[in-house]
This record gives structure tokens, C-alpha cells and sequence, in this order.
């Protein structure tokens, strides 16, 4: 994201705030084609065709380059910002460029096409329109990814880490010649072994999030036992209590019916001792 | 001098002694189990709430036969407790 902390440095109220150098430096940063001569007029006006031409574009389409080209970008990332990261991108293959991004890439790499052209149509003027120089240098970038590629047969496809903002989130799989072809040798070797480490530690976190969650089912189903028997012992002591209750109230009962029977006999005994 | 039956007092003492313990006990329960802020560790809380939470998840349908006993011997109290009145 340095592009885009550098454009906001960069960034005027008013471009003609901006001495000469600076105004170059944000005329790059939108992409706009700057010819060593250009005056500071005519900078200007570059530039504000330029903002035109980027307000038209959508900014979903946008997004869509940054997720192709695997650019780190924040969600809420302005259309200049995304620009800014654009323009660093010169990949050249773009299968998995859906067709509103691969228009605004167009219109991005000064490359005239129709808005309604098909998806041929704009990838041959996106190929017509590539320089000889960075040509030559992706061709030669492919010869020497395919031969690392040879060489290093254990690094295999990785997946990208999730960079991007939140609704960008995705995991995709890049070969080492791929990666060698976009970015160059060192830096595609080194973000290479960057993805396989982050997946190594990636696959590490799962494992250990699945150990606990194992962890935790054990300790969820001990407690249901522990609480089926706990309620069971509750329930019998309930049960004890009753019988005790009950055997209490049949001798209470028993003991009433006893007093009654001896509270009857008592008189009736009585009245016959006082009969004559 | 009135006569004591002194079971009949011990009857009536065993019941409100019993009576109050129960009630003590079932309020304190209660006050333990449904007030969990009151515990003095935040983490006791948590834990009262974790355990009420196990309890209200527990199937019924696995005590069954024990709830039909205490009903059983429940309804027999009552009957007996009643018979006294006759």
C-alpha cells in the first residue's frame, strides 16, 4: 500500500497547488503518459482528463483488477487508490479478468476500445498495445520462471493469503512461473516461499483450532454425563425422602387411628363400670 | 394441666423444621444458580451460566420412569396425609 500512502501525500486540493517534480509524481501515480518536455499547464490538464476519464470508471470493475492482479487493497479504497495500484500491474494474462475489469484496464492503459466490444476484441488491443521493451521483458521473465520452476519441482502451486479488504477475501493458486513471470526472480522466489510459509503456519492454526475444538466437544460431553448422573442422584435422594415421608405418615396414621380406637373404648368402658 | 401427645408435637415440630430447611436451602439454590453477577469472580459467573445452560439442555425424556416414581410415591404422601383428616 505504499502507492497509496505516497498518493496521499501527493495529492492536492487543487493540482496547481504542486511545484513541477511533485505534479510529475502524481501525474505517474494516476497513470497518466508524461513526455519529458511537458510543461506544467499542460501536466494539468493531462491530469484532470485523467481524474475524468477514472471518475467514469466503475469502481466494482476497479476491484475486480486489484483481486485479478492480487494487489492489496483496502475495501474502501478510493478510485484513485486503486489507480495508483493499477498502473504498477503489467500482467498480461488475464483469464481470470472478468470482462467490466478488463474494459476499465483498457481504458487505464490508454488502449481505445468501445464500451460494448467484445472480450476479443479488447484483449488484442490490450496485446497490440503492450510495449516492445516490457514484451521482451515478460517473455524472458516466462523462460526464467520455467526454468526455476524445473529446478525447484517441490514448490508446487500455493495459495495466496487473503490480503485484500473484507469482500475481497479469496485464496488463489499461483505457480512459481507464474509468479516469476508477473514479478521477476527474486521478488517472485521471495513471496513464494513467503505463501508456502504462511500456509505452513496457516495449516498449523487449523490444526490447533481443531485439537481444541476437540478439546472442548470432550469437555461439553463429560459434563452431560456428569450432569445425567448428577441429576440422577438428586432424583433418588427425592425418591428416599418420599418413601421416609410416606413410612413417617402411615405411623403417624397408624398411631391416630390407634389413639381414636382407645379414645372410643375408654368411654364405652366407662359408662359400663357406672352402670348398676 | 392439658394433655400433650407428644407425637403429635413431634409430627408438628419435624414438619415446620423441615419445612424452613427446605425452603432456606431452595431459596439460597436459587439465588446461586439465577443470580450469577453475584459470584465474586467473573469466571465463576461464566461457569454457573455454563452449567444452568447444560441443565436446561438435559432431555427430560431420560428420567422418565424416575419422574413417574415420584409421582407415584408423591400422590401415595398426599392420600396418606389425607386419610389423617378421615
Amino acid at each position: 500500500m505504499a502507492t497509496s500512502a505516497h498518493l496521499h501525500d501527493q495529492k492536492p486540493s487543487g493540482s496547481s497547488q504542486l511545484p513541477l517534480d511533485k505534479l510529475k509524481v502524481y501525474a505517474k501515480t494516476l497513470g497518466v503518459q508524461i513526455r519529458a518536455d511537458s510543461s506544467e499547464a499542460d501536466l494539468e490538464v493531462r491530469i484532470k482528463e485523467r481524474l475524468a476519464a477514472i471518475a467514469e470508471l466503475d469502481r466494482e470493475a476497479l476491484l475486480e483488477i486489484c483481486v485479478w492482479a492480487r494487489r492489496p487493497v483496502p475495501a474502501a479504497a478510493t478510485k484513485e487508490e486503486l489507480v495508483a495500484e493499477i498502473v504498477e500491474v503489467t500482467g498480461m494474462r488475464f483469464e481470470k479478468l472478468p470482462d467490466p475489469g478488463l474494459y476499465a484496464l483498457c481504458r487505464l492503459r490508454h488502449v481505445d476500445v468501445p464500451r460494448q466490444a467484445g472480450r476479443g476484441t479488447m484483449l488484442k488491443a490490450l496485446k497490440r498495445a503492450e510495449p516492445w521493451g516490457r514484451y521482451i521483458r515478460r517473455k524472458k521473465r516466462r523462460l526464467l520462471g520455467s526454468l526455476v520452476s524445473r529446478l525447484l519441482p517441490g514448490m508446487g502451486p500455493s495459495s495466496e493469503p487473503a490480503q485484500h479488504g473484507p469482500h475481497l477475501s479469496h485464496q488463489e493458486h499461483i505457480s512459481l512461473k507464474q509468479r516469476i513471470e508477473e514479478e521477476g526472480v527474486v521478488s517472485g522466489l521471495s513471496r513464494k516461499i513467503r505463501g508456502v510459509a504462511d500456509d505452513y503456519v496457516r495449516e498449523k492454526l487449523d490444526e490447533i483450532e481443531r485439537r481444541i475444538d476437540r478439546k472442548l466437544d470432550d469437555i461439553d460431553r463429560r459434563l452431560e454425563q456428569w450432569r445425567d448422573r448428577e441429576i440422577r442422584n438428586r432424583l433418588r435422594i427425592i425418591k428416599i425422602t418420599l418413601i421416609a415421608s410416606i413410612i413417617v405418615a402411615l405411623l403417624s396414621f397408624g398411631y391416630d387411628r390407634l389413639r381414636r380406637q382407645m379414645g372410643s373404648s375408654a368411654p364405652a368402658s366407662s359408662a359400663r363400670e357406672g352402670q348398676p | 394441666m392439658p394433655e400433650i401427645d407428644l407425637f403429635h408435637l413431634y409430627r408438628r415440630a419435624l414438619a415446620l423444621v423441615c419445612g424452613l430447611y427446605t425452603l432456606v436451602q431452595t431459596i439460597r439454590a436459587l439465588f446461586y444458580w439465577l443470580a450469577p453477577d453475584s459470584a465474586e469472580h467473573p469466571r465463576e459467573g461464566f461457569f454457573r451460566r455454563y452449567v444452568l445452560t447444560h441443565v436446561l439442555r438435559a432431555k427430560l425424556g431420560m428420567f422418565v420412569a424416575d419422574l413417574l416414581q415420584i409421582g407415584v410415591l408423591l400422590a401415595g404422601l398426599v392420600s396418606v396425609i389425607l386419610l389423617h383428616s378421615r
